[in-house]
């Protein structure tokens, strides 16, 4: 599959060439405990694929960080930031214009464990998951789903302001089935509602805060500390050991079907991705405490909710609500870039011919600038 | 066998589809032989860098196209007697023509010619499906908002489309839900006698034929003329775009699949003269349409005389319909309500598969 194959370039085409820049985006970010046995589930599924000896990693949840979080994003300006090609014969990405969506995605920090001494030591890395993602935007689903890995559901959101200044109101509406019953049509649907009180400092709500993270950073001390420091990304990203977004990387498993034979793969990656967020501001917390974070545990979306959360075996075709630990918003410019296929699986095929050959790339991001001290590039062409 | 790890995101209603009570309107375009030819070239003629074994030519004669508006109410998935989550209702619109495919031997000669149908673009108002139609069988279909209104007369005929994209490509510029296509029978319409139509043109006669023999209007499931496979077979060119290199391709391949259309029922035949299709050239659809249609004259507001609708969502600026629209002539119009059902047939060649 190493053969450069030419791709037939239309104006019309929905597959945007990354990187891409996002400038502004507003962020509101809620934290919930997850079971590790479910991210484990995850990681077995989609990520720790095949024989761990051959394939030399193995992804675990973050013992340290037992939660998740649901990012709810709003990018006012979505821009391809993709050198023109000299082949393209249209008017460079770049020079387009711009698109403006919501997002919002559930984030699973992971840790990827090199296979052996020398191995944990150069591949091991922070990466995360994300089990769930929907956009607004068709565009940006297709992007997603076809080049990045990324299982992007086209969906209604709705990201504003709630019942009170300076409160959010969050909601995502889905094509599913209210029920499994033969012949029930698909039909747009609440999956998700998050309704939080003003941020802090605020009379409205439980008082006092409980003293989280959250409630910990909003203190006179913390935000002393914050301003002294030039950038709030840097100390975010410090303070949290990289658990607090400014800088994710992360994994999906991009995969193509077999047309005739859907149930069979034609291609089956590791695909990982960049989402820097730089010129963090405005950050400010809202009290955990009076989050209302809420699931529809109904029909098809009981498939969706069972692979992050500890729901019943069966849909309860009621709201599950799930309680926060922690809360903030804040603004960034995200940068989504550099990506990287770091493991390709070989692919068994028909008519007596071989498998493709299987190709990784797993080494840690912190060592990749070194590797060329130690020795050859490693890891084309493995099985 | 290597398998596909399914997920929900992955999960949309797998082929073969069945749809009952699918409503058809198909309009019979007349289009340049040139731009079918063009349109092969590139897509499945040129070697990528291999050579499929196949090659694509026109029809002879005169060229037609078919330009397909479908409300499928019921549409279900089949796949292995899945029941269930299966079912969707939505609305689609796709461009096909019909083509002789050959086969192309190690001595490269062609034999085997076979008339397959080809699809350049389709729109969908379904985002489950249009993720099945490009991940599965390769169809670059776009999601779209399409208004189908039909009245107590043809002339009531409305079909309104638009979609996300850009006006003017520009820096500045913003997207935006933009008017894409119109398309109506003038309020005089009445229902046409097709005998009388095809009499005086040989070369749409011979057109309807070929409709006629692949069960397009008059179809069975399982019948078909003698020496022919029931229904249309549609080749795809099927592509994912490289993340390191926006001029290649992560996997590309022509897929083959079937569609047949079954208990036919409401036909009726209206003449072109009574029809006015549209399309309005916006920067992100021009290329497409004038690839396809060639660069024809423009009228500043549409031929219609209805006002189109708001096809954005809720709560959005109005749809943008202050574009060029670029109107087609039509030479036949057919509708009718049927059942359909659509399989695939097998991936007839992956490019860049090393032995």
């Amino acid at each position: 599959m190493s053969t450069p194959i030419p791709y037939v370039q239309s104006a019309a085409s929905q597959q945007v060439p990354p990187p891409y820049h996002f400038p502004g985006v507003t962020v509101n970010t809620f934290y919930f405990n997850v079971s590790m046995a479910k991210v484990q589930e995850y990681c077995d599924r989609y990520l720790n694929i095949g024989d761990e000896k051959t394939r030399g990693y193995v992804y675990r949840p973050l013992a340290a960080w037992p939660y998740a979080s649901v990012l709810f994003l709003d990018y006012p300006t979505m821009i391809s930031a993709a050198p023109a090609s000299e082949q393209l014969g249209e008017v460079a990405y770049a020079d387009r214009g711009a698109i403006s969506q919501t997002e919002v995605f559930v984030a699973i920090p992971l840790m990827r464990y090199g296979v052996g001494a020398a191995r944990f030591i150069t591949d091991t890395t922070l990466e995360w998951a994300l089990p769930f993602i929907c956009v607004g935007n068709p565009m940006s689903s297709v992007c997603g789903r076809e080049m990045l890995g990324l299982g992007k559901l086209l969906a209604d959101i709705e990201n504003t302001e709630g019942k009170y200044p300076d409160s959010f109101r969050g909601s995502i509406s889905l094509p599913g089935w209210p029920d499994t019953e033969p012949g029930t049509k698909q039909a747009m649907q609440e999956f998700l509602t998050i309704d939080t009180k003003p941020v802090l400092p605020t009379t409205a709500g439980t008082q006092p805060p409980r003293r989280t993270m959250a409630s910990l950073l909003e203190g006179r001390e913390a935000m002393k500390l914050l301003g002294g420091v030039a950038s709030a990304a840097n100390f975010i990203d410090s303070f949290s050991l990289g658990l607090i977004p400014t800088s994710m990387r992360t994994v999906g498993l991009k995969q193509y079907r077999d047309a005739a034979h859907p149930h069979r793969a034609v291609y089956q990656a590791l695909v990982t991705c960049r989402a820097q967020y730089t010129r963090v501001r405005d950050v400010q917390f809202y009290n955990e405490r009076d989050v209302d974070m809420s699931f529809n545990d109904a029909g098809s979306f009981h498939q969706i909710l069972k692979v992050f959360l500890d729901v019943p075996e069966k849909a309860t075709g009621l709201p599950f609500s799930v309680n926060t630990v922690a809360a903030c918003r804040f603004m960034a410019d995200i940068n989504f870039d550099t990506m990287r296929v770091i493991r390709e699986f070989p692919i068994d095929r028909d008519g007596g011919l071989p498998p493709t050959p299987g190709s990784s790339d797993l080494i840690g991001r912190w060592y990749r600038p070194l590797r060329g001290f130690f020795g050859p590039r490693r890891g084309v062409h493995t099985p | 066998m290597t398998a596909f790890i399914d997920s929900f995101s992955t999960d949309q209603l797998l082929p073969p589809w069945y749809s009952a009570d699918m409503r058809m309107w198909s309009f019979i375009v007349p289009v340049d032989r040139q731009l079918i030819e063009a349109h092969l070239k590139t897509r499945f003629n040129e070697p990528a860098p291999d050579q499929a074994p196949y090659f694509y030519t026109p029809l002879p004669g005169k060229t037609y196209g078919l330009l397909c508006v479908a409300r499928h109410d019921t549409f279900s998935s089949i796949y292995e007697k899945k029941v269930g989550l299966d079912t969707v209702s939505h609305t689609e619109l796709y461009w096909t023509f019909p083509v002789i495919r050959y086969r192309v031997n190690a001595d490269n000669l062609r034999h085997d010619p076979q008339q397959v149908w080809i699809q350049p673009f389709a729109f969908d108002n379904s985002s489950y499906v249009m993720f099945s139609a490009r991940e599965i069988w390769g169809t670059e279909m776009e999601m779209a908002a399409v208004s189908m209104e039909e009245g107590s007369t043809p002339g009531d005929l409305r079909i309104d489309m638009a979609i996300e994209g850009m006006a003017k490509f520009d820096p500045k510029a913003r997207s935006q839900s933009i008017g894409c296509m119109r398309m109506g029978l003038k309020s005089t319409a009445t229902k046409a006698d097709l005998h009388a139509l095809l009499e005086s043109d040989d070369d749409l006669n011979a057109f309807v034929d070929i409709l006629m023999g692949a069960g397009v209007f008059t179809g069975d499931f399982d019948h078909a003329a003698p020496g022919r496979e029931p229904g249309m077979e549609v080749n795809t060119l099927r592509q994912f775009r490289d993340v390191f290199n926006m001029d290649c391709a992560a996997y590309r391949a022509i897929v083959a699949s079937r569609t047949r259309h079954g208990n036919i029922r409401d036909l009726a035949f209206f003449s072109g003269e009574d029809t006015l299709v549209e399309f309005l050239l916006s920067d992100s659809m021009k290329e497409t349409f004038q690839a396809m249609f060639g660069q024809r004259a423009c009228h500043p507001h549409s031929q219609l005389p209805t006002k189109p609708p708001h096809l954005g969502a809720p709560g959005t600026p109005p749809t943008n319909w202050l574009l060029d629209h670029m109107p087609v002539e039509v030479a036949l119009v057919i509708s009718y309500t049927a059942d359909a059902r659509f399989d695939i047939i097998r991936t007839l060649h992956t490019y860049g598969q090393k032995t």
